[in-house]
């Protein structure tokens, strides 16, 4: 197990080069002169920009300046941000605990809900409910997720007025975010859980348990449960990423502070540094929990380990 | 005393029509998503208002007789404008794909083909790409290139392009060994008239399916990402700026924002019915 870990531990390494190289490069593939976004509302007289170009290293060779991005990057430097020259990485850590909390409350939305429904569809093959229960989830996978945002604030806001439309802090103002972001990734894993369920039902082990007089119950929740959840631990770590993708989204919609509004921010006031900051630590971030996800699968089914 | 001739083998393409079309998922799916793309395409002609022009004496009217959908803050027609914005969104879901598809399939066949070197090189293109959530990488294009129309389907386009890659590449390597690709080498076949010619017709059932689902990815990303600002901008109608129009109206005028989503919802949907239709027929071992 251990060496699985480290062998993955290795593999990590050149994704993480990867990731700092592509984001390096965001500053250089911008059309035109990059020393126009830093110089800020001053006149860029030819002295002028030869000045910030030689501050910011841009005048020296693409891969020297790649090096002393990533020896920042090293010493968790991560620049400073056009506007107001606050640390980059600053701005992030104060966001990133919204972006968790927000994310992982969906993720267990979508467990709860995918899981359940998944199970359900899988029991009651070839009947109404499982074709409710999928049809269901191809039309939850199908809603965009500002959409269901934009539904769910019409509804539990302003109709009903149940919940807050905006803000954070407290169950009350999580509770709409994070099903509006979850419904995705619920639909997916129902559709999965509910194929993989289908599968293990027909394994020889199941009829084994079954020709032994086991309850239904006992064979489903005992047996069957655990090795159909086995793929949705892979997916788990995959929709992880797509519910990074969507906080951009519900945290604009929601107005709560958070790593995704952050990048958007970045991106409309043209703040280079901030977007590179922040898409540095999103695309970080999802590598890491892939690879907690993925040893969590090496544990919990031992032939990956000697694949 | 006559007899029957030999019978002339069905065009692929005709197979093809013939097994999706034992699928009801993928034949009401199709049906369905065949009514929007006509809806959007013959907007020209079917749309009862210019969906650009405003009109002061109409502004946030309700859904009625003279506007079925209502009217906006500017008093420009909500139909007219869902079907108008559907030739954008679409055509940024098509487009993408397209690019996604001609990028990701050419990178597959070379590294599945060739292995080694070029191989590894692919591969860990690829894996960097998929360490950023494809939002994320869609941000991250449009915020180097700047929004625009053409940026809007690229970043989106670049985003998906792994998916491909990995299909391809799969395919072939399970193909590149196989008897019909040796006796084509073995009669002096050239590389590229292998690859184009005898292994890229048998990869065509999962780059389908593929491709049919992420036309449906590419219209939510390309909306989400005009939603956001960074797309498609207004006046030009595009369901994503539209629901963006009407998030700031959800109290007072709710169908500003409701018809365009339920457009993009419809549309998705169509699709991916379509898409899992086409994979249960043509490809049910296609993991996406």
């Amino acid at each position: 197990m251990l060496r699985y870990i480290a062998q993955r531990l290795l593999q990590l390494v050149p994704i993480l080069i990867g990731i700092s190289v592509l984001t390096f490069l965001m500053l250089h593939l911008i059309p035109g002169d990059p020393v126009i976004l830093f110089a800020g509302d001053k006149p860029l007289t030819p002295e002028r920009a030869a000045e910030i170009r030689h501050q910011l290293g841009l005048d020296r060779p693409l891969l020297a300046q790649y090096l002393d991005y990533a020896g920042h990057l090293a010493r968790g430097d991560l620049g400073r941000t056009l506007r107001g020259q606050r640390p980059v990485l600053d701005s992030i850590l104060e966001v990133f605990p919204g972006t968790a909390e927000l994310t992982l409350a969906a993720l267990a939305f979508a467990v709860v809900i995918g899981v359940t429904l998944g199970i359900a569809a899988a029991l009651a093959h070839g009947t109404w409910l499982d074709t409710t229960a999928m049809t269901l989830a191809i039309l939850g996978v199908s809603m965009p997720v500002f959409y269901s945002s934009l539904l769910m604030i019409m509804l539990f806001s302003f109709r009903l007025g149940w919940l807050p439309a905006t803000g954070q802090g407290g169950l009350d103002r999580l509770l709409m975010p994070a099903a509006a972001l979850g419904i995705l990734s619920s639909a997916v894993l129902a559709r999965l859980v509910r194929s993989s369920m289908l599968g293990v039902l027909r394994r020889e082990y199941i009829v084994t348990a079954r020709a032994k007089g086991l309850a239904e119950h006992v064979v489903v929740l005992r047996h069957a449960l655990k090795n159909a959840l086995i793929p949705t631990i892979t997916m788990l770590g995959l929709q992880l990423g797509a519910l990074l993708g969507g906080a951009v989204v519900t945290e604009t919609i929601f107005s709560r502070p958070g790593i995704g509004r952050l990048a958007v921010d970045g991106i409309l006031n043209r703040d280079v540094p901030l977007v590179q900051g922040t898409i540095l630590v999103a695309a970080t971030t999802y590598v890491v929990v892939n690879l907690v996800v993925d040893v969590l699968y090496a544990a919990v089914d031992p032939r990956i380990r000697y694949e | 005393m006559a007899t029957a001739g030999p019978r002339r083998a069905a065009s692929p393409a005709h197979a093809l029509l013939r097994r999706a079309a034992r699928s009801t998922s993928a034949l009401a799916g199709g049906a369905l998503f065949a009514v929007i793309a006509l809806a959007a395409i013959m907007a020209p002609l079917i749309s009862p208002y210019d969906p650009i022009k405003t009109n002061q004496r109409a502004p946030l009217d309700a859904p009625g007789w003279s506007h079925v959908m209502g009217t906006d803050n500017l008093g420009r027609d909500v139909f007219s404008r869902v079907l108008w914005g559907g030739r954008l969104s679409l055509v940024v879901g098509v487009v993408s794909v397209g690019i996604a598809a001609s990028s990701g399939v050419a990178l597959g066949l070379v590294a599945g083909y060739y292995g080694r070197r070029v191989d590894t090189l692919i591969m860990r293109f690829v894996d960097i790409l998929l360490a950023f959530p494809s939002i994320l990488l869609a941000l991250a294009v449009i915020a180097t290139l700047g929004s625009s129309l053409t940026n809007l389907m690229v970043a989106v386009g670049i985003a998906a392009i792994p998916n491909y890659v990995r299909i391809t590449r799969g395919a072939v390597l399970s193909l590149k060994e196989q008897e019909f690709v040796l006796a084509a080498r073995a009669l002096g076949c050239g590389d590229p008239a292998i690859i184009l010619r005898h292994i890229l017709p048998n990869v065509t059932a999962p780059l389908i399916v593929l491709s049919t689902l992420g036309v449906a990815g590419a219209v939510i990303t390309g909306a989400t990402l005009s939603f956001l600002g960074l797309g498609i901008r207004p006046p030009t109608p595009e369901w994503g700026n539209m629901l963006a129009d009407g998030r700031e109206l959800l109290e007072t005028a709710w169908w500003v924002a409701f018809f365009p989503g339920l457009a993009i919802m419809l549309a998705v949907f169509s699709i991916n019915l379509l898409g899992d239709g086409l994979r249960d027929v043509l490809d049910p071992d296609v993991r996406l």
